[in-house]
């Protein structure tokens, strides 16, 4: 790998917690303690459920946050150590598009003015050059460079979201942190989207940070995956690792979740809810739902361990348990009372069982 | 198999900022028991509005111009708001797409799951309402249903929210159960175990579904039927698997292709270029012609007649379905998928 971007060690959130009035307060791990590296130039993408720790961790990386424990830097630089002119330096270069874009356009600015603002806090222009952006910020996402005037509530979701990516680019980031960025958009806006992103990735050189819940939107976007459950990273590794030889329990649940919908299938179907973060259960996070799971999960919780050179995973039989893709396994939701199988996937590629060390 | 329900050409005006619009324009659609139907569109298609429009639940601003709605054989359409009470949560149950909000957040769970069994089968006895709670609680498999009853929306997850709407839903063994975008919000997992409780239940009581989704995939994985709707109407119907292994409206095409998948590793998602025309301001032909890339004059001008073909119910909305059908439609793949387990 080359010098990574954006390195984060040990990275942890508790909030305290505190029930009542006078109720003693009590800590909840958000986060309990990450690490990863992200490529320049490479998406990142965070998956997990709701609840898994996904924000929070979106949060520390623009400092919105301040993190419990845990280092974040970015080309080498600790963010924690910014102040003054570096920290403003830090925000230009970092910028977020959020999910919802009814709730993150000010309903009362015009559009123009919403792609100017940052330019504007930042003093990065002169007004007629800012005008001249922000007409060349609007073509960039493929929105009509005359249509500035108008306001959020007469465009599209679509549209909204091409203008928060427009807004976000304007002082020039070397990064964006994608917060769900397609989650509120309908099936057929969702793919401009994604490729509007990637096409501005490889133009502009930019390093991403994509959060999503949706495994299949995260691994068409992201070089590297991280997935996390109860705040903490039960396996991360290459896509294709992640999506063709997963070792992880609670990954294959993900890709079987996935999978069973694309008419594809899964093996089991894991039971249960992500549990509280007040209440994490002992041993393994994940145990109480994992369909392999023995009394050695329920005591010891397993460390995250590279199973192979960039794949990791945060199980005891990361090894010894069965693979599962959409080509080997069984369906979860029963369909075999149906005539036919639906089936859309066009070319499935044959999956090499790979041997693991 | 029996039909349970059966909407013709339901008409549905609304009254927005933009004037009058037409959210439902005739649609027609026709569920069995023990099947079900997906209504797949995206927002502002009109499949919710249809659904509402069939159970006489629309906003004061919208209004039933016309079509008949045959439940068991009655016209719903024809009957007053009091005897629509009578059949809905009785006969016909909905599922929204939050429990939350569906739920009220002032009263415990089991004051919500009684009140069905006061209104439909007049039971006033406490303790009898408690002990058919319970049991219709364990049946939608909320464990310890009987502590969970004194609990309050919010101590619940969203996923066990669903299943207490799912409860009181088929509390009275309904013919017909439609789910609207039933879940949406909730993480996948949890969305595949309830989807297999709502399998389990229809077949108990070889209930009919109507599956309100936007998203297609969940659609084939659940449903037996399948209907495509695209501003107002539908574009595309037939049985599920038969849509999805040739898929004959651009539309449906385009949205199966647009959405990433595990299996299918692609540089680039083909997007439908544009977006859904507003209801107020519809194209004068075809709705889907102005980001359609196979669209002749004819699309322009003129609604395509339906194409029916085959004999499993088959039809599509577009001019160019015989084109389609016989592989000459430029640029559209012609796609026979093998069963998965051809392909491993």
């Amino acid at each position: 790998m080359s010098q990574s971007f954006l390195k984060v060690e040990g990275l942890r959130k508790t909030y305290d917690v505190r029930r009542g009035l006078f109720g003693r307060a009590r800590p909840l791990h958000a986060i309990a303690g990450v690490s990863f590296e992200v490529e320049a130039g490479t998406t990142f993408g965070l998956v997990g459920e709701s609840g898994s720790g996904k924000t929070t961790i979106a949060k520390m990386l623009m400092l919105a946050e301040r993190p419990s424990a845990g280092s974040i830097q970015l080309n080498g630089q600790d963010l924690a150590g910014l102040r003054g002119k570096e920290l403003d330096k830090f925000h230009l270069e970092l910028q977020p598009v959020l999910q919802d874009p009814f709730s993150s356009l000010n309903p009362r600015m015009r559009i123009g003015n919403i792609i100017d603002e940052p330019l504007r806090i930042h003093n990065l222009l002169s007004g007629a050059e800012r005008d001249k952006r922000v007409r060349e910020l609007l073509e960039l996402v493929g929105l009509p460079a005359d249509g500035g005037r108008r306001f959020p509530h007469e465009l599209s979701g679509g549209q909204r979201q091409r203008v928060s990516i427009a807004r976000a680019l304007g002082p020039n980031p070397k990064c964006m942190i994608l917060d769900e960025p397609v989650s509120a958009l309908d099936v057929s806006i969702q793919a401009q989207i994604l490729n509007l992103l990637k096409d501005l990735q490889g133009q502009l050189d930019l390093t991403y940070i994509l959060i999503s819940h949706d495994l299949a939107v995260v691994a068409y976007m992201s070089k590297r995956i991280g997935v996390l459950y109860l705040g903490e990273f039960m396996e991360i590794g290459e896509t294709e690792d992640i999506v063709r030889n997963s070792r992880h329990p609670y990954t294959q649940a993900l890709i079987a979740s996935v999978e069973s919908r694309s008419g594809g299938a899964s093996a089991t179907m894991v039971s249960g809810e992500i549990p509280s973060p007040m209440n994490p259960p002992p041993g393994c996070p994940f145990n109480p739902r994992c369909p392999h799971a023995v009394d050695r999960c329920r005591s010891e919780k397993p460390k995250l361990r590279e199973i192979e050179p960039g794949h990791w995973a945060a199980c005891h039989f990361s090894e010894s348990i069965p693979n599962v893709t959409a080509n080997t396994a069984a369906p979860a939701v029963d369909t075999s009372a149906k005539t036919a199988q639906p089936h859309i996937a066009l070319v499935q590629k044959p999956v090499p069982v790979q041997e693991t060390p | 198999m029996t039909v349970i329900l059966e909407a013709k050409n339901l008409t549905t005006m609304l009254r927005n900022r933009a004037g009058i619009v037409t959210a439902v324009d005739n649609v027609s659609l026709k569920v069995r028991a023990g099947r079900s139907l997906a209504l797949v569109g995206e927002s502002g298609s009109g499949k919710s509005m249809t659904c509402l429009s069939m159970l006489g639940l629309l906003p004061s601003s919208g209004r039933l111009m016309g079509g008949e709605v045959l439940f068991k054989g009655r016209d719903l359409a024809k009957m007053s708001p009091a005897e629509m009470q009578k059949v809905r949560g009785k006969e016909i149950g909905m599922i929204l797409q939050d429990a939350m909000t569906s739920l009220n957040p002032l009263l415990t769970i089991g004051d919500q799951v009684s009140e069905i069994f006061r209104v439909h089968q007049g039971i006033t006895n406490k303790a009898e309402q408690r002990r058919r709670s319970i049991e219709v609680l364990e049946k939608v498999k909320i464990p310890a249903a009987e502590e969970r009853l004194d609990s309050y929306p919010f101590q619940f997850s969203g996923g066990m929210r669903q299943r207490v709407s799912i409860a009181i839903n088929v509390a009275m063994s309904p013919d017909l159960l439609l789910c609207d975008e039933a879940t949406t919000a909730l993480d996948v997992t949890v969305q595949q175990q309830l989807l297999k409780l709502l399998r389990d239940l229809q077949q108990q009581n070889n209930m009919a579904i109507v599956f309100v989704t936007h998203d297609l995939h969940l659609a084939a994985q659940f449903c037996d039927d399948v209907a495509i709707m695209y501003g107002g109407r539908i574009v595309e119907t037939g049985p599920i698997s038969e849509v999805f292994a040739q898929p004959t409206h651009p539309y449906t095409i385009g949205l199966l292709n647009a959405v990433p998948s595990l299996a299918r590793y692609s540089d680039r998602l083909s997007a439908i270029p544009g977006q859904q025309p507003t209801l107020a301001r519809l194209p004068q032909g075809c709705r889907f012609e102005p980001r359609c890339e196979h669209a002749v004059e004819q699309c322009r001008s003129h609604y395509p007649d339906w194409f029916e073909w085959g004999d499993t119910g088959r039809r599509t909305a577009c001019w160019r379905t015989a084109d389609s059908l016989n592989g000459t439609l430029a640029g559209i793949p012609v796609r026979v998928d093998k069963p998965v387990s051809e392909v491993a």
